[in-house]
This record gives C-alpha cells, structure tokens and sequence, in this order.
C-alpha cells in the first residue's frame, strides 16, 4: 500500500491540453473517486497513473518513489477496466493467474492465490469457464478478482460498473465497498455516477476540464460546494438553483429572483445591491409551511413522487420547476398551491459571473 | 406446417442451385485428375471417357524424369516451396509488426501510410516489372531464391499488412492495456494477447500469401534462368512447348501442384473462423 502524490501533471495530445496543471496527494489506503462531466480527463488522469498515457509535465510518486518514467508493469498497480478487458482466450484462473505467472510466481502459489481472490469473489465455481461463458456480473468479477489476486499497491477503477444495470451496480457497489475495508489499498475509482461516488468514497474530487474544480469528503461537498458547477454536479435529485438580483428590504437581503416571487436570502457579508447571484438550496432543505408564513413564498404541485419513506415534488416556481423532498407525510394533490420556507442555514450562493461561492 | 412446405419448395430451389455451383466447381478438379491417369492416346481419342480405361502412372513416371531443360518436377516444386515459404514468412511477419503499428501507435503520417499501403496492394506489380529486373541485376540478385521472395514482396506485404491491420482493429486495444499492466512489455503483450488472438487473421494472411506466391508464375519465370532454380509453375508451362501437348503431364503436374494448397487449407481451418474474442469485453 502506498500513498499517491501528483504533482502539477500536464498531459497533452498535439495542441489539445487535456489535464492542466493538476495536483492531488492521495494517502496511503485511501478511497479516492474522480467524477467529473464526460471528457473532463478522469480517464486520462487515471491513465497517467497507471503508465498507459505519458505524463506531458509534472510529476507523480506512488510510495515515495517516482514513477514518471517507470513502466506499467514495474509500477505494482492493478487496473480494472470499464469494458473488464479479460484475455478470452484463457479461463477465468489463468485470467486471474496471468500476472502471477508474469511475476514468475511457483505454480502452487498462483493456484493458491488464485483460489483465495476466487473465494473473496465467489468466483470458485467459474474457475475453468471462459469469459465468453460468464454473465455481465461476473465478468466484471474476474476483473475484480484478476486486480486482487496481485495484492498490489493501488487499485485503479475505470467506470468498472458502468456496463451493468442499476440492480448488479448497487450490489457490486457494496462489494467494492467491503473489499476495500478488507483490503484497505489505495484505491482510485474513476465514475460519472456521483452516487457511486458518494457511497464508496472517503474523498472525492470533481474535475471539470482538466482541472480539479472541488475536492473534500462526500458530505463536504455535498454541504459546502464552492461553485455552481460541483452545486450541479453533487447530490440527487439536484440543488435547486434560482437566479436573481439581491436586494435590500428592511434591512434584510432578498433575491429578487429572474421569473419568481422575491426570497429571503442568509446573511452575507458581501452582498452588494443589484448584484447578480444564484441562489441554491437543496430539496430536502424545503418544508412545507403554513399560510403566508415569515419568509415563505408559494408555488403550484406538478409531480408528487412518494417513495414510502419519503416524498420527492416537482413544483412550479414562477416558469421554472423545482424540487423538494419531504420526510413528512403531506395531504397533497396535484395542481395544488403551497406554501414552502426555506432553511436559510443551509443555503449557499454564488455569483453568477464567475459561478464561484459568494461568502 | 404451412411454413414447412413453404420453405420445402425453397430448400430444392436452393439444394439444387447450389448442387450445379458444386458440380461445376468439381468438374473440372474431377477432369484434372482423371486426365492425368490417363495415357496421352485415350486423352486424344475422339470419344472422350469419363473415367481411364487403363489407369497409369505414366504420366506421373514421365514427369519425375528431366526433360530437357526441365528439371525433375519433385526438383521444381521444392523450388516453389522455397520461394513460397520464404515469401510467406517474410510477408507475414512483417505484416504483423506493420499492421500493429499501424492500428496501435499514434505517429505522424499513419493515416498516409495506410492509404500507401492500401496504393502499393491494388497497384498491378507487372508494371514495376521492369524497374525489378534492371534493380537486381544491379544489385546482383538476379538467378537467387533470395531476389525472387524480395519481389514478391511487393504483393505480399502490403496485403498481409492490410488483411492483418483490418483484423488487429477488432482486438479491443484494452486487452493489451491489461497485460502491460499485468506485467508484460510491449512485445510479450503482443506475444501472449495479441498474436493468439489474431491467429484466425494470421492463418488467412498465410494461406492467402503463400498462395499468391506458390502460383506466382511471371516473375519466376523471368527472375530465375538457370535450369536448377526452375519453379513447378514455371515447369508446367513449359510442357505446353511443344508439338504435342502431353495433357496427362500436364495435368499431373497440376495435380501435384494444388496439393500443398490443399492441404495448407484443411491445416488451417481450425484457426479460421470468428468469435475468438467473444467474452473479452461487457
Ligand atoms: N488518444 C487521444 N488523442 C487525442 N485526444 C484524446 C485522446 N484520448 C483522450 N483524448 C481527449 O482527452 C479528453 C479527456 O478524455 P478522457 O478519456 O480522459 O475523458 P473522461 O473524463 O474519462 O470521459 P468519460 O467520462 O467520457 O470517460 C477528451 O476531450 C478526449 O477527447
Ligand atoms: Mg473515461
């Protein structure tokens, strides 16, 4: 095991800067997930560190020791593939096996070995399959069961969930999950699944554009998003988002919202009138209240979605529809007026410019 | 019910198209080797017959014996097997190693060098005919097993690359990703990953270059002069010279001729085929 320091990588293709200037130390057992919109480089930065992709600038150590210019191999590194990328043509056992016997391992240990990551992944029966005779989740195991078997420094995930459905994904989740609290290896998990993401990881970092936008705990982020885009990004079904001006009324700020009615706004020091904002708060920081209550505004039901344990509405503020969720149970009908407050404590803004937290 | 007796009329249409491709394919195969057990009098009587009134091996003894300038023809088909084998060897290697490249190093031009590829493989090689033959008597190869594998090169490589190229870019790159990670180098990732993978495409590029060299005729008629060197093709040919044709040696010839083919082709079946990387990836 071994802690991972990148420090102001580069990667370029040609004239196409990919990763920017990016630094990340990552301690030793940690659980690290990279999410981030589609193309951002979270596969080229999990790339670089496996030593498939050069590094264009910058450097990265595992454990101490420089690997910019060390071969793959020679990195003690597992890698498990979005598309599992198991050799097929060779059982499940030599799948698992195959870097053992590269490593010139005694046929009786990489039998051993084999057998005990089989046993962890409940793998024993398919031992003597080919990969073309394994069902989506299991062969999403071998690749798995191929990375542990090695016992490696650092796993590194590629979207290793992606390609199967939602039931297996959840399942296969808490396995990783598991796993690692087993194992406890450095762990990298690359995934556009931000719930994924928020179960299995100790640190997330959300990448935009070759850079690192946020990076923090799950609830870290999910509390204090620093920009509008991670705002977006972190928590489902999403931050509610509402653009407008601030204002001043009686000595309180407001946000005269674009299209809505006007909202109580938290106390900020550095709100200026007429200043352009984006207000956001989380569905579930909306409740139900009475009457044109102190601070509340209304709006019309348009989806109720109860779930049992939960009631998630769509709701129509002004021209645009936000969401709420509610723990409590409502008497609620379609179409029909409410009237919400807002739990100003846990609101954030930002400025609409430059998208960045306003304090 | 109704749809077997519908699809019954459309299996005799379709047993019987395909009995008269057959048999029109296996006609002639059936022809060339009755003939050659044939004696040259039965071949030239006015009723021909459909199977030798009096098989010999005639025909066969004759051809084993030189003639002429002509070598023994056992002589001229190792010839043949040489210069075949050789030509193989040379075109597929070397077309493994340039179609990898190809589909998985990113370099400058590769897009070019494709198109040159694709160029030089529909480009007739008659036309360099003469170019080639002024080029190795300048460089001395003229009369060498050696000159005449280089020449038909210029067939072989380019479509060994291209046959080979289109097959490597159905091997999910990922998979040789994998083995660098498990601890290979770039050419054991070949070696263990890539090459058992691609072995059905490298069985077609054999058989399709051995081929093309093994009946090459031209080139080998005008490369190598000397008696010795005298390729099998090259050999059949020059029983047609003559006042008389011996159809049953020529025949027998032609018989001999196809068998390395044949059995080139029942050897590599097996690799031939698709689904090996079935279950690789999802
Ligand atoms: N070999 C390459 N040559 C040129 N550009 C590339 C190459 N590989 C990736 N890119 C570019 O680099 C950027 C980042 O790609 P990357 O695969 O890292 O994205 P990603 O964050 O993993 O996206 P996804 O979520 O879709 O997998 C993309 O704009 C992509 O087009
Ligand atoms: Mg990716």
């Amino acid at each position: 095991m071994a802690a991972i320091e990148i420090r102001n990588v580069q990667k370029s293709y040609g004239n196409l800067q990919v990763i920017d200037g990016l630094s990340l130390d990552i301690e030793d057992g940690q659980f690290v997930a990279l999410v981030g919109p589609s193309g951002c480089g979270k596969s080229t930065l999990l790339r670089m560190i496996s030593g498939l992709e050069d590094i264009t600038d910058g450097e990265i150590s595992i454990g101490d020791r420089l690997i910019n210019n060390v071969a793959p191999k020679d990195r003690d590194i597992a890698m498990v593939f979005q598309d599992y990328a198991l050799y097929p043509h060779m059982t499940v056992a030599k799948n698992m096996g195959f870097a053992l016997k590269l490593a010139g391992e005694s046929k009786e240990a990489i039998a051993d070995r084999v057998h005990r990551s089989a046993k962890i992944l409940d793998l024993t029966d398919y031992l003597d399959r080919y990969p073309k005779q394994l069902s989506g989740g299991q062969r999403q195991r071998v690749a798995m069961g191929r990375a542990i078997v090695r016992d490696p420094q650092v796993f590194l995930f590629d979207e290793p969930l992606s390609n199967l459905d939602a039931k297996l994904r959840v399942q296969m989740r808490a396995e990783i999950k598991e796993l690692h609290q087993r194992l406890a290896t450095t762990t990298v998990f690359v995934t556009h699944d931000q719930i994924e993401a928020m179960t299995l990881a100790d640190k997330i970092v959300v990448m935009n554009g070759g850079r690192i936008e946020q990076l923090g705990t799950p609830l870290e982020l999910y509390d204090q998003p620093e920009s509008l885009f991670v705002a977006g990004f972190i928590g489902s079904p999403p931050m509610n988002l509402i653009h407008g001006s601030v204002g001043f009324e009686r000595g309180r700020a407001v946000l005269a919202s674009d299209h809505g009615p006007v909202l109580l706004l938290p106390d900020a020091q550095t709100l200026t009138q007429g200043q352009r904002i984006v207000f956001g708060f989380r569905p579930e920081h909306l409740h139900i209240v009475a009457d044109e209550a102190e601070g509340a505004f209304d709006c019309i039901l348009n989806v109720i979605e109860p779930t049992g344990a939960e009631t998630q509405v769509n709701a129509w503020f002004g021209p645009k529809l936000i969401t709420a969720v509610f723990r409590e149970r409502h008497d609620l009908s379609l179409r029909q007026k409410i009237w919400l407050n807002i739990d100003l404590r846990r609101t954030v803004l930002f400025d609409e410019a430059t998208g960045l937290r306003v304090r | 019910m109704a749809r077997t007796s519908q699809s019954w009329g459309l299996r005799t249409l379709k047993i019987g198209f395909m009995s008269l491709v057959g048999l029109s394919v296996a006609f002639p195969v059936y022809w060339m080797v009755i003939t050659s057990f044939k004696p040259n009098s039965e071949i030239y009587q006015r009723n021909p017959t459909f199977y030798p009134q009096a098989p010999t091996l005639d025909a066969y003894v004759a051809l084993m014996t030189p003639h002429g300038t002509r070598a023994p023809f056992v002589a001229t088909m190792g010839n043949s097997l040489i210069a075949a084998v050789g030509s193989t060897l040379v075109s597929v290697i070397i077309g493994i190693f340039a179609a990898y490249a190809l589909t998985r190093l990113r370099f400058r031009g590769r897009e070019a060098f494709s198109g040159l590829i694709f160029g030089c493989y529909v480009f007739p090689g008659i036309l360099m005919f003469i170019p080639i033959y002024l080029m190795f008597q300048w460089l001395g190869i003229l009369d060498t097993f050696f000159g005449l594998i280089i020449s038909y090169q210029i067939f072989g490589i380019p479509f060994a690359t291209w046959m080979l190229r289109s097959y490597f870019a159905t091997i999910p790159a990922s998979l040789e990703d994998s083995a660098r990670i498990d601890g290979c180098n770039r050419l054991q990732s070949i070696i263990y990953v890539t090459l058992p993978l691609a072995a059905p495409g490298i069985a077609a590029a054999t058989i399709f270059t051995f081929t093309a060299a093994w009946n090459e005729f031209l080139f080998a008629q005008v490369l190598l002069q000397k008696p010795q060197y005298q390729t099998a093709q090259v050999a059949l040919y020059s029983l047609l010279n003559g006042d008389s044709v011996a159809w049953n040696q020529l025949m027998g010839g032609s018989v001999l001729v196809s068998l390395p083919v044949i059995v080139l082709f029942f050897a590599a079946q097996r690799y031939i085929g698709s689904g090996l990387t079935a279950g690789a990836v999802k």
